[in-house]
């Protein structure tokens, strides 16, 4: 079962073609990123979904339904938008009570303050909210995202107004709900760092449609990045055997592996001498994958090759 | 959610509840003291000033007779209509549609709403009688405090033209609404919805004027008479009072009855395009 069935979305503003035929599908059990540059059709893909904009051509469904004109679909959606706004005169636990009553949840002040503490926004509860700073105010929409419990949260740019560490905090966050809490995530972002943190398939969007899509790892093999992760008991050493060989054109060490860049075309040749150098040098191979170092990359040869 | 750490959640989604929470929250979010407090204040101290020197004049007047009484009363209405209880209304209208409204819609307060699962007619609902509903209530009880006060005998004794006429004062206030309220979902700005706002009101207010002076030395003429379809309190009077006369009742019923159709067109047509086209920004 799929959470969003998008096919062939078209969406335009006036004479702006935001979507131009937009295929997607996001199953259930993942953190799904969207990957774009600023007016790639991220944002405009998202509200689609939740049923605030009406497509001009093609269909969407959303847990089966179509978001526009059924209103129960969003029972089952948590959103996040990009610069969340809430009634600013309201205090946190006022408005999350009122979220909580709209969505039908049986014992709201109960719900509410599991979802405060789980944010770690209880101390900060009776505050209004226009005095909260924007992490606190991302933590307030992940908690109202979160009072009813959906399987789905949908959010757009999460991260693109918080410092270093709330963005780090607000990752793990998600990592932790979706692993401990069986919350998916469709995220939105261009911060490309951040979604190779959290995500475990990706489509990349431009000019309103999406170039690639699928599993991160898939994708990495796919497009051919060549970087790998040679895990081992002793990366360092292993790193700098790895270098030796000719097609190995970059080697550096990270804590638990070594980082390789290799030649296109030598994958087959990576994963044979690999275990042969492992021996010679007598060290405990743990395994070689695909690895993100630089999503960009992935991004720009991606749009490079499509179009 | 799989975890089932987490507490058992009870699923009771009822569209009633909804519209309500909505409701709570726009009041909250509009009506806050002391503006709301200060303007329902002024605006009955306003009305009782009024009926004090219409209604009161007519019971102290030397001949008090039925005709001088409906007089009394007109008066009132066309005060009210026209004057300043009207203006303040107007103003709170304004403010809460063009400024509250509009404003909400451009900083993305209805992304949020709407991305609840609430029904965009309850939402239009919600934002028609907090925004529009209860300073026109508002209105409508001060100009009844003001008959209870100074003169309730007269609630009995005319109780037609004075409903009829009380009609009349409410439907250009309700107009004004929708046209605004309809401009605010279309433009999405607060500060050119208020500017449109204020220019509506300011065409509204010397429509009827305008046309009888276009026709003044020939009495009302077909303009006239197009432009009492936005103010029904004048064909009212006219047919009311005695010295003029000049109206039947029917037709004095008819652009009350056009004035109406008109108002709920606006409203229906504003809902329609909300729930079948309005996009949040």
């Amino acid at each position: 079962m799929n959470h969003i069935e998008a096919r062939d979305l078209v969406k335009r503003f006036g004479k702006v073609s935001a979507l131009n035929g937009l295929s997607l599908t996001v199953p259930t059990g993942s953190v799904f990123g969207l990957v774009g540059p600023n007016g790639a059709g991220k944002t405009t893909t998202l509200r689609i979904a939740l049923g605030l904009l009406r497509p001009d051509g093609g269909s969407i469904a959303v847990l089966s339904e179509d978001p526009w004109e059924n209103v129960r679909v969003r029972m089952e959606l948590g959103v996040l938008h990009e610069k969340p706004v809430y009634p600013g005169d309201m205090s946190c636990r006022r408005f999350l009570r009122h979220v909580a009553r709209i969505y039908g949840v049986g014992d709201a002040e109960k719900n509410m303050k599991r979802v405060l503490t789980l944010v770690g926004l209880e101390a900060a509860s009776e505050r209004r909210i226009k005095g909260l700073s924007a992490g606190m105010l991302q933590r307030l929409g992940i908690a109202q995202a979160l009072i009813h419990e959906p399987p789905l949260i949908i959010t757009d740019e999460p991260a693109s107004n918080l410092d270093p560490i709330g963005r780090t905090e607000l990752l793990d966050l998600v990592t932790a709900l979706h692993k401990d809490h069986g919350v998916d995530f469709l995220i939105s972002s261009h911060i490309l760092p951040e979604l190779s943190k959290v995500c475990d398939r990706l489509a990349i969007i431009d000019r309103g449609k999406v170039h690639a899509e699928g599993p991160l790892d898939d994708l990495l093999r796919r497009y051919k990045l060549n970087v790998y992760k040679v895990t081992s008991s002793d990366p360092k050493l292993m790193a700098s055997a790895l270098l030796k060989l000719q097609y190995v054109e970059q080697a550096s060490v990270e804590a638990d592996g070594a980082l390789i860049k290799i030649r296109e075309g030598h994958e087959k040749d990576l994963y044979r001498d690999v275990g042969e150098i492992a021996e010679e040098i007598e060290v405990t191979l743990y395994g070689v994958e695909a690895r993100v170092t630089n999503l960009e990359e992935l991004y720009r040869k991606v749009v490079k090759e499509r179009g | 959610m799989a975890d089932q750490n987490l507490p058992e959640m009870k699923r009771g989604y009822s569209r009633l509840r909804a519209l309500a929470e909505l409701l709570d929250i726009d009041v909250y979010t509009y009506l806050r003291f002391p503006a709301i407090e200060f303007l329902t204040s002024f605006q009955l101290l306003a009305s009782l000033f009024l009926s004090s020197n219409a209604l009161r004049l007519v019971s102290i007047g030397e001949i008090e007779s039925p005709t001088s009484e409906l007089n009394g009363v007109f008066i009132f209405f066309v005060n009210s209509s026209l004057g300043l209880p009207s203006f303040i209304t107007s103003m709170l209208i304004l403010t809460l549609v063009g400024f509250g409204v509009a404003g909400e819609i451009e900083k993305k307060l209805s992304q949020t709403i709407l991305s609840y699962p609430v029904n965009r007619a309850d939402v239009y609902v919600s934002k028609v009688l907090t925004a529009i509903g209860l300073p026109v209530l508002m209105f409508a009880v001060s100009e009844l405090m003001a008959f209870i006060i100074v003169r309730p005998d007269l609630l009995a004794r005319y109780a037609i033209p004075i409903m009829l006429a009380a009609l009349a004062t409410l439907g250009p206030l309700l107009m004004f609404s929708a046209i605004l309220l309809a401009v605010a979902v279309k433009v999405k700005r607060a500060g050119i919805s208020m500017a449109v706002g204020i220019a509506v009101w300011f065409l509204l207010a010397i429509v009827v004027p305008f046309s009888t002076f276009l026709e003044a030395p020939g009495g009302p003429g077909s303009l006239t008479r197009m432009a009492w379809l936005l103010w029904p309190i004048y064909p009212l009077r006219e047919h009311y009072i005695a010295e003029l006369m000049l109206v039947s009742f029917k037709e004095a019923l008819l652009s009350l009855a056009g004035h109406f159709a008109a108002v709920i067109a606006l409203f229906i047509g504003c809902e329609k395009y909300f729930t079948r086209r309005f996009e949040p920004t």
